[in-house]
């Protein structure tokens, strides 16, 4: 764990749900991550395309445009489809997985989680610790 | 079909065969005419030969006719083959006898075959006794007739005796075919009369079954289409008759192509085709989707082979729609539960994380996250508790008089714990009286009317909870400044399971918490409405009975 590397790592939380960003955040922030959040993807993809975050966690069920949409969008662009996204999910959303795993997703959490096994999943994908 | 019958019993005779019979009738009639005649005038010889030629040609001629005309046009036969009988019976007697000698007993003849027509054999023997008579007696009696000899006169008995049994054979044939004809076409009339009878209740029943009927035959065309069958898809029996019903909807491909035939799948009429049934997304005449279930069947012949298929349907369009509704609210109820649970889930793990300290003012905040979302989680089940009970009849009220003071700061302190952006402001007067309310049940209400005031107004801003009183009533108001409802959705707010599209913030919802406030204010004796206006904010309104003193004064209200 080389904290100097994750200082300079932004993560974007995207979900519509307020206290699971705040629990996302809490949790990034505390290991040193500078975190951003989207409330759905019009708004993800907006900050997306501004700051290029390094990793993208992307929850799918989301009302206006939704996980599987910013995934397309994002794996259409030579520029973004560079960025690992992981996914969250419900249990029982298998085809949105498949989709998304198609898609490019790095992989995916679903809920709920344990957030401790959360932060291991960022920092295996952006390659910092090992599984 | 009583014509019809007629037009069987009695059948005319084709022109060319009535021309034949009308011919044979005259001749014999001219020979007839000669016989009488002759009869007037002195006998002479010349007559006699042309009477006889005359007699026997008529004769012969009628035979034909019999011969060639077919059984069943009985009455005319009947009356040639009584006049060919009659004219080879004079001609006859005129041979034997050598000569006209008494044209009565001709005449009595006549007399005998037309009686034996006309009245059967009783007839018959009636008038041949008369002629026996009127031959024998002059024996006995010197009277004024010719009489040749005793051989010529029982000759004559007898031929008059079996020609006169012939004709009565001949009329006792046709009587008896005659009657049997009657009596089948009695047997025929009833079972046309059944037939049509039972048409008639058949067609009874299918006009007063509520499912859709149509036959179909084997070339798959439709033969049948009921009243229910015309309601349920909005085309008639006159559009339906004769249409194929497997490649095509009735009125030819729609055009977006997504309706599928009445029929679903094609029948294949053959051993294996038992009943089946199906579901098929098609649609009606005005090109609104529907589902039929369909069940079909094969229609069997006596001899077993198959000649159709009929086909019971019904609109199960609302059942789908109810199927449809119902999985969708089991998962926004599994995807609603699993939210704050993730939450409270997650929260607490994080203040037990080993690898990571938090300071106390977060541990705090997580702590109050676990709160919120836990309560979240408790107004969900109560929600889907009130829904289950409301539902089945089982929501039990305990009515009382309630100071609504209390309760709307119960509920804005509850509620304001929980957030920091927004502000409330409780307008409430000192003097409100009572009202009358099961003071649980008001609690839920106006703790969902604040709840979706937060909820749907992400960005912070004032709530402001009012009470008043209003013409016996007390009027709350719920009022915010957030994303409002849009006038769409504005009149289907307090349908249950009816949810908007989730508001910036991710304000999703059950579609419960308005549909359980709307019935509980309801059972209450109350009223709820709403006004709102997009990106404005939304007021929700409800009204309850105030309590009256007397019952107040004893602190229950009796129902």
């Amino acid at each position: 764990m080389e904290p100097i590397d994750i200082k300079s790592k932004h993560v974007l939380i995207v979900d519509d749900e307020a206290s699971l960003r705040t629990l996302v955040r809490a949790n990034l922030e505390v290991d040193g991550f500078n975190v951003s959040e989207a409330v759905d993807g019009i708004e993800a993809m907006k900050m997306i395309k501004k700051s290029l975050p390094d990793l993208i966690l992307l929850d799918i069920m989301m009302p206006g445009k939704d996980g599987i949409e910013v995934l397309e969008e994002l794996a259409a662009d030579d520029r973004l489809n560079r960025i690992p996204v992981i996914l969250l999910t419900a249990k029982g959303e298998l085809e949105d997985l498949e989709k998304g795993a198609a898609l490019g997703a790095r992989g995916h959490i679903t809920k709920p989680f344990d957030p401790e096994q959360m932060v291991r999943t960022v920092k295996a994908a952006l390659g910092i610790m090992r599984l | 079909m009583r014509a019809l019958l007629d037009r069987v019993i009695v059948r005319q005779l084709d022109p060319r065969q009535m021309r034949m019979a009308k011919s044979a009738a005259w001749i014999y009639w001219l020979g007839i005419i000669v016989v009488l005649i002759g009869m007037l005038l002195p006998m002479q010889a010349d007559f006699n030969d042309t009477a006889v030629l005359l007699l026997t040609l008529g004769g012969f001629l009628t035979t034909i006719v019999l011969i060639l005309v077919p059984w069943d046009r009985f009455s005319i036969k009947l009356f040639y083959a009584t006049s060919a009988l009659a004219c080879s019976h004079i001609a006859t007697v005129i041979l034997f006898s050598g000569g006209v000698e008494s044209p009565y007993g001709e005449l009595y003849i006549l007399l005998a075959i037309w009686a034996a027509y006309f009245f059967n054999f009783r007839g018959y023997m009636l008038v041949a006794s008369m002629c026996i008579v009127s031959f024998v007696l002059p024996y006995f009696y010197d009277s004024g007739y010719p009489v040749s000899s005793v051989t010529s006169a029982i000759i004559k008995v007898l031929f008059m005796l079996i020609s006169g049994g012939l004709v009565n054979l001949l009329v006792r044939q046709v009587r008896d075919r005659n009657q049997e004809l009657r009596r089948t076409t009695d047997r025929l009339a009833q079972k046309i009369r059944e037939v049509l009878h039972e048409k008639e209740k058949t067609a009874a029943v299918l006009a007063s079954v509520a499912d859709g009927v149509y036959v179909v035959d084997t070339s798959g065309r439709i033969v049948l289409w009921n009243q229910a069958a015309n309601f349920i898809t909005g085309f008639s029996e006159k559009e339906m008759i004769g249409k194929e019903c497997f490649s095509a909807t009735p009125e030819g491909p729609i055009e977006n192509g997504s309706c599928m035939p009445f029929c679903g799948t094609e029948i294949r009429f053959d051993e294996n085709f038992t009943s089946t049934g199906y579901e098929v997304l098609t649609c009606r005449k005005d090109q609104e989707k529907m589902w039929l279930s369909i069940s079909a069947a094969p229609i069997r012949d006596s001899d077993g082979s198959i000649s159709g298929a009929v086909h019971v349907f019904r609109d199960i369009s609302e059942y789908k729609e109810i199927d449809r509704v119902k999985s969708d609210f089991v998962a926004t109820v599994s995807h609603e539960l699993r939210t704050p649970l993730t939450s409270i889930l997650g929260f607490s793990k994080t203040l037990l994380r080993t690898d990571a300290s938090f300071s106390d003012a977060s541990r705090k905040s997580f702590l109050l996250e676990i709160v919120r979302e836990g309560e979240r989680l408790a107004r969900l089940i109560e929600d889907v508790l009130s829904v289950s009970r409301i539902e089945a009849g089982k929501l039990r009220l305990d009515l009382k008089a309630v100071d609504a003071g209390p309760t709307v700061s119960q509920v804005v302190k509850n509620m304001a714990r929980l957030t920091s952006i927004h502000n409330f402001v409780i307008n409430v007067p000192d003097e409100l009286p009572n009202v009358k309310a099961d003071p649980d049940k008001l609690y839920q209400v106006l703790l969902n009317l604040v709840v979706n005031a937060v909820k749907y107004s992400p960005d912070g801003g004032p709530i402001t909870v009012t009470a008043a009183e209003q013409d016996g009533s007390v009027r709350f108001e719920v009022a915010d400044k957030g994303v409002g409802i849009s006038p769409e959705h504005l009149p289907h707010v307090f349908e249950r399971f009816y949810r908007a599209a989730r508001g910036k913030g991710g304000a999703a919802g059950t579609g419960l918490g308005l549909y359980v406030s709307r019935s509980l204010v309801e059972q209450m004796g109350g009223d709820i409405w709403v006004e709102s206006e997009v990106s404005k904010g939304s007021r929700f309104f409800f009204e309850l009975p105030v309590a009256v003193a007397a019952q107040v004064s004893d602190g229950k209200i009796a129902s």
